[in-house]
């Protein structure tokens, strides 16, 4: 399963303090969301990667902290999540 | 987000190697998205697609309320910008000034300041605060409840600018 997003001109992101608000505007909505899924997103504009690359990409910047939860599980939850919510679009 | 990587890729061609963040992920089945419905839609908030509220319920339960040591001053209520430096300790759940009684028989942490260790992350989500006010159940990792008493207060002390304070009116207002 690969993931992509719109071009980071279709978002607009603002931080609001430690959380920080997502307007898709293809759909008009507005999320909340963790700085994960803004790390998630900010890989995904016009680029098409499986779920394995996002967590090689994240792993690159990041010291990455799944809970004790193996990380490829984890970001493959936000990934879905993301999908869910139409702010990333699942690619066959 | 861009403008970091900007700064990180200036370091690397620098030849300084950039400072690797910690990033949360969070847990599997925590959910990191709320979406925001519009006042006019119909019902009150709660998380959902543009597929129509299919999966979990969202909630802004994955904010984070940041906790350090936290401490008692003097046992008289907490001050949320007081910490006794001199009495904490990392070990255990609780680190006393003192301890046990002197010669006279007095309580020789009367009046001593009592700190309690962090939560074993370092935070609580906001759903953990809305299951403990629901069901009374501490959260993962605390088992004294003076503990857990002693962060609810920092917690309810918190003012604009502290890390933690809108997750926590998030809570709150319940938006």
């Amino acid at each position: 399963m690969r993931y992509r997003a719109a071009a980071r001109e279709a978002y607009v992101v603002r931080p609001v303090d430690d959380l920080t608000l997502v307007y898709h505007r293809p759909s008009g909505m507005t999320h909340v969301v963790s700085p994960a899924v803004v790390a998630i997103l900010d890989l995904l504009h016009e680029r098409t990667l499986t779920g394995g690359e996002v967590c090689a990409q994240l792993a690159q910047d990041h010291d990455l902290d799944g809970e004790g939860d193996d990380i490829a599980l984890v970001v493959s939850a936000r990934l879905g999540e993301m999908a869910a919510m139409d702010i990333i679009d699942r690619i066959a | 987000m861009t403008d970091e990587r900007k700064s990180d890729e200036m370091e690397l061609a620098t030849g300084k190697a950039s400072r690797r963040a910690l990033l949360r992920l969070g847990a599997i089945a925590a959910p990191a998205v709320v979406t925001l419905r519009p006042a006019w839609a119909s019902g009150g908030y709660h998380g959902g697609g543009g597929g129509g509220g299919g999966g979990a319920t969202t909630s802004l339960a994955m904010c984070q309320i940041p906790i350090d040591k936290v401490c008692d001053k003097d046992g008289k209520g907490y001050d949320a910008y007081g910490y006794d430096m001199d009495s904490v300790d990392d070990e255990g759940m609780v680190a006393y000034g003192g301890g046990g009684y002197d010669d006279k028989g007095k309580d020789k942490d009367k009046g001593k300041g009592k700190c309690y260790a962090p939560p074993p992350k370092g935070y609580y989500y906001g759903q953990e605060l809305i299951d403990y006010e629901a069901s009374g159940k501490l959260p993962d990792g605390i088992y004294d409840k003076k503990q857990f008493d002693a962060h609810l207060k920092y917690i309810k002390n918190l003012k604009p600018g502290k890390d933690g304070f809108t997750c926590l009116t998030s809570l709150v207002h319940k938006l």
